[in-house]
């Protein structure tokens, strides 16, 4: 079930928050949560919901073995993180293995299995459980049907934020509600939702729409630049809606984008994209493995290690492994090379960085490795510059690309900011006024959608 | 106080709506789109297990979700007049008139269009058979303003002339954008009277051309079905005379056809299909009080319908066949192929778009 959905909002939602406000206490409150989360999920996956229990129980014993045992934790935690880890390679990538080594002529059978929705987000999130205990940063659980609830908790369990045990634990125990907290949490679903159905899916039928037509330079660099757009609001969308919903049942999750766009290093970019996985790869595999306090070539093993690995839990293909690879190489060459000279010029620097992340999303788009070669040199001039259906498209989808632009940077944020400043009255009628509208224009394009799609499903 | 009012006012859209969409009764069909609605889902449990219920669950909260119309058209209104998009997903409004864009030319469907005629012609055509072909535009053909994409129709025409044996009728300067309807890609009958000169000229009819007109008020076209902008319904005319009220219609799709013109089709969800029936594989015109014994063979699209009963008076029997819904091969067994006129006659979205078509 999408967030993005009449079924999910007219129908899933309104039901849960009146059956989740008449529960009296924070316990209730879970377990109609946990049920409404599987329900959620077993809508979505009604043949993989044993996958995402099992995640749980194997996690929770684990986490509960480790505490306990002090001779044997590390073999404990090898074995749940390993086990954890087998459902995700089985799932993600064994299709992926079994195809790479069939292009080699090895004869290996053929192998197909539908990935369960959101198991790379679980897995990381009972992953990082684990860890924590294991490094007693946080104590096991030791209530099955509370940490089921994190696990399973339905707005961050198919699409992040990835969630740490350590960030909710408190809040799953004893939370307090209130029309502000409400509130908030419904100015940020509905912002999110906008930024997804009317700016993501709009962008996306732009792009789908170029990809179809004769190929010119302008057309090649609008497909580029949209759909690096349409990834950002589709997914920093998606990370609002959880956060929104979360603060509506009284949880306060992470934030996982802050203005990425606006970066001016590539470094910068991912300290303010998908700021929950970079933390996550950051603490339980950049660190473990001696982070920059090791000598330069372990660094820069270190480094590329982490980076194929984010590119790789992107996607199982090439073009996800050189997706990561090309981040790494960036970083390791602005750590060492142009760093400094990046902070010195701004306006370069910025132009730098936003170029090399469209092109990013080029590779990242494009699974056909014929065609990203061919689409790399269409951006570059081996196609006419421009003709009439590309100039055509670029008009009406104007104005949409300049709201997109302008929605990417602080600029909605600073301008909200300084309306209520100005005049509190007005700022107030405008909040209103706005979140509502919005909502009615988005179940406008809902009711009549038929281009909804999720990128970071697939993930 | 306004944490409040955000807080109650979203809930209460949520019940407010999720409770008006229990308690309304479905609707069976939705007549500004033209189609039947999804129906409330059977619950099975392996329906359920395989997704396939939760697919339909979703397709019914919106196909039944209150003032979906209303939904449709605010859409719309904000695609074109607030982000200015020039078409809404493919149609545009320009001078009161629905447009669609087709701007792209399909070379494997022009060839394959190319192949299904040619195949008929090698298969069934004799010597003594006149054939001809006649390509009708669409009407962004006729349509004037130079911001909105349209196919080169001069590559169109030309390959097809290059390409078949046959004696093309041009009728492109017989028509113009007000002689198709404003909400459908159909022309209007009432209006083929250069069409129909231009055709008798060519097959050398006899035809007298008095008829009395019958209106129908209502008629919303395919294309107002996808704009959801169109308020104004076309007045749909279709032409009759004493020869065309005693023409009799067989139909092997519909047996108990035996008219030209069915007058129940007016208030169904297309029109359109007012003449002969609507689409069906093969039709058979017969003339009682023909002054000769010619025949036609007209092969067509839908566009064929309102044409044919004009040019009624001129043969004792047209036979109107539509490869769309039959095989070609299978054609021997209802049609003797002799001395018959044979007119090919489709427009250009189904020649652009012709795999429908069938060998």
């Amino acid at each position: 079930m999408l967030f993005s959905s009449i079924s999910f909002l007219y129908y899933f939602l309104a039901c849960l928050i009146i059956i989740y406000f008449v529960m009296p206490k924070t316990k209730w409150k879970n377990l109609i949560l946990l049920v409404m989360s599987l329900c959620f999920y077993g809508y979505g996956e009604p043949r993989a919901i044993w996958i995402l229990l099992l995640s749980c129980v194997i996690s929770y014993v684990g986490g509960r073995l480790i505490e306990k045992s002090t001779k044997y934790r590390t073999w404990i935690l090898v074995i749940t993180i390993g086990i954890e880890l087998s459902f995700l390679i089985y799932y993600k990538y064994a299709g992926f293995f079994l195809d790479t080594l069939r292009s080699l002529s090895v004869p290996v059978p053929f192998f197909s299995v539908v990935m369960p929705i959101g198991i790379s987000f679980f897995t990381f999130q009972t992953i990082s459980y684990v860890a924590d205990v294991y490094q007693k940063k946080v104590e096991a659980s030791c209530h099955f049907w509370q940490y089921a609830t994190y696990v399973c908790l339905f707005p961050q369990l198919v699409a992040g934020p990835i969630v740490r045990y350590s960030e909710v634990e408190k809040e799953l125990q004893s939370r307090e509600h209130s029309y502000e907290l409400f509130a908030n949490g419904i100015r940020r679903f509905v912002i999110g939702l906008a930024k997804k159905v009317l700016l993501a899916n709009v962008l996306g039928e732009f792009c789908t729409i170029l990809s179809g037509q004769d190929a010119s330079v302008l057309s090649y660099w609008l497909q580029a630049i949209s759909y690096a757009l349409q990834i950002y609001f589709d997914f920093s969308g998606y990370s609002d809606m959880a956060i929104g919903l979360g603060a509506m049942f009284g949880f306060h999750f992470p934030e996982n984008f802050n203005y990425p766009f606006i970066a001016r290093s590539i470094t910068e970019f991912w300290r303010r994209w998908h700021m929950t996985l970079s933390y996550w790869f950051r603490d339980y595999v950049y660190i473990p493995l001696g982070g920059n306090r090791v000598p330069f070539w372990k660094w820069v093993r270190n480094v590329m290690v982490v980076w194929l690995l984010t590119g790789f839990w992107h996607g199982a293909n090439w073009n996800f492994l050189f997706w990561g690879l090309y981040f790494g190489i960036l970083l390791l060459l602005e750590k060492k090379i142009w760093g400094k000279y990046l902070e010195d010029h701004h306006a370069l620097a910025w132009v730098y960085t936003q170029l090399l992340v469209v092109i990013s999303f080029v590779i990242f788009r494009q699974e056909d490795l014929s065609l990203l070669v061919q689409q790399l040199q269409g951006m570059f001039g081996a196609v006419p510059l421009i003709n009439a259906t590309t100039l055509y498209y670029f008009k009406s989808y104007f104005v949409i690309l300049v709201i997109g632009i302008f929605a990417m940077t602080p600029w909605v944020k600073q301008l909200s900011q300084w309306v209520k400043t100005r005049n509190r009255v007005v700022y107030d009628v405008l909040d209103v006024v706005i979140i509502i509208g919005l909502f009615l224009i988005v179940t406008a394009y809902l009711v009549d959608a038929s281009f909804n799609p999720f990128l970071y499903f697939r993930f | 106080m306004k944490h409040k009012i955000i807080s109650f006012t979203f809930v209460g859209l949520l019940l407010g709506v999720m409770i008006c969409n229990i308690i309304l009764p479905d609707q069976e069909i939705s007549k500004s789109e033209r189609r039947k609605l999804t129906q409330f889902p059977t619950v099975t449990l392996s329906s359920i297990m395989d997704g396939s219920w939760q697919e339909k669950w979703e397709r019914y909260t919106n196909d039944q979700f209150i003032a979906r119309d209303w939904f449709r058209m605010f859409e719309s209104i904000i695609r074109t007049n607030v982000l200015h998009q020039l078409d809404d997903q493919g149609v545009f409004m320009y001078d009161d008139q629905i447009y669609k864009m087709d701007h792209k030319i399909d070379q494997k469907s022009l060839d394959h269009f190319v192949s299904c005629i040619q195949t008929i012609q090698n298969q069934y055509l004799t010597k003594e058979n006149q054939a001809y072909y006649a390509i009708i535009p669409d009407k962004n053909y006729y349509q004037e303003d130079a911001v909105h994409l349209k196919l080169d129709y001069e590559q169109v025409f030309d390959y097809l002339q290059s390409q078949l044996q046959l004696q093309e009728i041009v009728l492109t300067d017989c028509l113009s954008s007000e002689d198709y309807y404003a909400t459908d890609l159909h022309w209007r009958q009432e209006k083929l009277d250069k069409v129909v000169e231009r055709l008798s000229d060519t097959l050398q009819l006899n035809l007298n051309r008095s008829y009395q007109q019958k209106t129908y008020d209502h008629f919303f076209g395919a294309y107002a079905s996808q704009f959801p902008q169109a308020k104004k319904p076309d007045q749909l005319i279709y032409l009759t005379n004493d020869i065309l009220d005693e023409a009799v219609v067989s139909n092997i799709e519909q047996p108990n056809v035996t008219t030209v013109y069915d007058e129940a089709k007016l208030t169904g969800v297309d029109s359109y299909d007012v003449f002969l029936s609507g689409p069906t594989a093969l039709t058979v015109i017969e003339n009682p009080n023909a002054e000769n014994d010619r025949e036609l063979i007209l092969f067509r699209d839908s566009f064929g319908s309102s044409l044919a009963p004009l040019l009624v008076e001129g043969y004792q029997k047209i036979t109107l066949v539509d490869i769309r819904y039959v095989s070609s091969s299978l054609l021997d067994q209802w049609i003797t192929f002799d001395d018959q006129d044979i007119l090919f006659l489709y427009s250009v979205p189904i020649v652009n778009q012709s795999f429908t078509l069938r060998k």
